[in-house]
């Protein structure tokens, strides 16, 4: 297959690119707050952090994303089938692939975190896509339309949206940023520790957006900390495998700050990519789990309406996420009947939610 | 036997009104039980436990007996305040007199996460002011359901 026919080449096909992107970053976060839930509370305070502003940072990156679609005159809709992968799901890591699962937090776990966040760059033009022999339902970070087609990297993937923006902008000029900028959420509705959420209305500004986002995740050009001295995702998760902080200026692998500490066993053992299916029926730990399907849905729904005209809702979506937090540690924290020694988890089972609440 | 936690959960359960899943759910179990035990003494708990365990001979309700038990019924109802509040409330003196002394029979909050955990701000539908985030202006939003 030659690479010219997955070239973005048409605002629609741009749009597609940006949904499969907020499908990509939202991917991220049910597998980033199984770990973080799942700490014992009063310990492993280090990790608690660390994972914790990534995950505000993803929901950064999802917002950018929304805008950038926005700009284009799409239309973000989080509550479409398909939106929320079934776990396990399947992301990019350079010739093959790896499985990305809502799990405790564990050396295991953090491995798999490091997979999602690492810097990787295609050796080659021909190596930017990487045909997958066997497609699996859950694939991330693929051609639209093409599901056997793979980016190499989820840098590889932003990459592709950034050539296809200026592609089209030479082509149409300021006509491609027709969307009505009343949807754009500007940062007076998002608080985030790092990174700052910017308007998209121009190339410029779709650059600086799509920078961000890769910046945050990977680092960039090679360096671990960007240029507002903060550092990349992949290499806050390393520290808690390291056992130590980086500071500014350390080489890769080579943290040179504070020790910190990490209790892997303070943790609650839950049951990995958890189901509806395997709490019993009727019992109240089932009725628990879906509670909480609905009100994840609810919170995707709420997601939907800022991204769509009425930003102002971000600020009670992201209260939201609070309660969300609330109904994910209830189920953690209490065992599966039946099965010794192992506790609920949430299970993100959206279509079951749907069933449920129609 | 059934294990002194799953014991302590459904009688809690049935003098709080919360269920089993809800209370496992605040993490608050074992600091609970362990402060019963510093307050009344191990064995003590383990006898307090027994009596509800224990069905009534006239096949009447558990939780009931308990509550009208001269020795129990106090207690059971420092435990409700417990789940409620986080807090403990010490004995009469005059439930002293007759069972024994305890010098860790005082009034005082049982932790930090005990505060925050407290059945009271899931009964109103709030948070435990100024101890747990909640979101920039999530003050200005009704409590839930309502």
């Amino acid at each position: 297959m030659s690479t010219a026919s997955t070239r973005i080449t048409t605002v629609e096909r741009l749009r597609e690119y940006l949904y499969l992107a907020m499908q990509l970053e939202h991917a991220t976060i049910p597998p980033y707050l199984t770990a973080l839930y799942s700490l014992k509370p009063g310990t492993n305070s280090d990790a608690y952090h660390v994972i914790r502003v990534v995950a505000v940072e993803e929901m950064l990156h999802l917002t950018l994303d929304a805008n950038m679609l926005n700009a284009i005159g799409g239309s973000p809709d989080l509550t479409a089938p398909s939106f929320v992968p079934d776990y396990p799901a399947f992301l990019p890591d350079g010739e093959t692939d790896f499985q990305v699962s809502r799990q405790r937090f564990s050396r295991e776990a953090m491995q798999n975190i490091l997979e999602i966040e690492r810097p990787k760059q295609t050796p080659s033009e021909q190596h930017r896509l990487v045909r997958r022999s066997a497609p699996k339902a859950q694939q991330l970070a693929v051609v639209p339309g093409e599901p056997s087609m793979q980016y190499y990297s989820i840098g590889e993937f932003y990459a592709e949206i950034g050539r296809g923006f200026r592609y089209l902008h030479k082509e149409m000029g300021d006509a491609l940023f027709r969307g009505d900028p009343a949807r754009q959420v500007g940062k007076e509705y998002f608080y985030s520790g790092g990174g700052e959420l910017t308007t998209v209305t121009d190339l410029d500004s779709a650059e600086v957006a799509i920078r961000l986002i890769s910046e945050q995740g990977e680092g960039y050009g090679g360096r671990i900390y960007d240029e507002h001295r903060e550092l990349a995702h992949y290499y806050r998760f390393e520290q808690l495998l390291l056992g130590r902080y980086y500071l500014d200026g350390d080489q890769p692998g080579q943290p040179t700050g504070p020790a910190l500490s990490v209790d892997w066993d303070a943790v609650y053992p839950i049951k990995q990519d958890a189901r509806l299916a395997d709490y019993p029926a009727g019992s109240e730990l089932r009725d628990a789990a879906v509670a909480f399907n609905r009100a994840y849905a609810d919170f995707l729904g709420l997601l939907t309406k800022a991204f769509t005209g009425q930003p102002e809702l971000l600020i009670e979506a992201v209260t939201g996420m609070f309660r969300l937090r609330d109904l994910m540690i209830q189920l953690i924290r209490n065992p599966i009947p039946g099965l010794d020694g192992v506790n609920a988890a949430p299970t993100f089972e959206m279509a079951a939610a749907a069933v449920v609440s129609s | 036997m059934a294990r002194r936690e799953d014991v302590f959960i459904s009688l809690s359960a049935g003098l709080t009104g919360y269920s089993p899943v809800r209370l496992i759910g605040t993490g608050m179990c074992d600091q609970y039980l362990a402060e019963l035990g510093k307050v009344l003494s191990d064995g003590m708990v383990d006898e307090f436990l027994s009596a509800y365990a224990r069905p009534p001979a006239d096949g009447g309700c558990s939780v009931l007996k308990v509550l009208r038990d001269a020795r129990w019924g106090p207690v059971a109802r420092r435990v409700m305040i417990l789940w409620y509040c986080g807090t403990w409330t010490a004995l009469p003196e005059s439930w002293h007199a007759v069972h024994g002394a305890s010098s860790a029979d005082t009034d005082h909050v049982v932790s930090a996460e005990a505060y925050q955990a407290g059945l009271q701000w899931v009964a109103a539908g709030a948070h435990p002011a100024g101890a747990r985030q909640q979101g920039f202006g999530a003050w200005a939003l009704a409590p839930e359901g309502v």
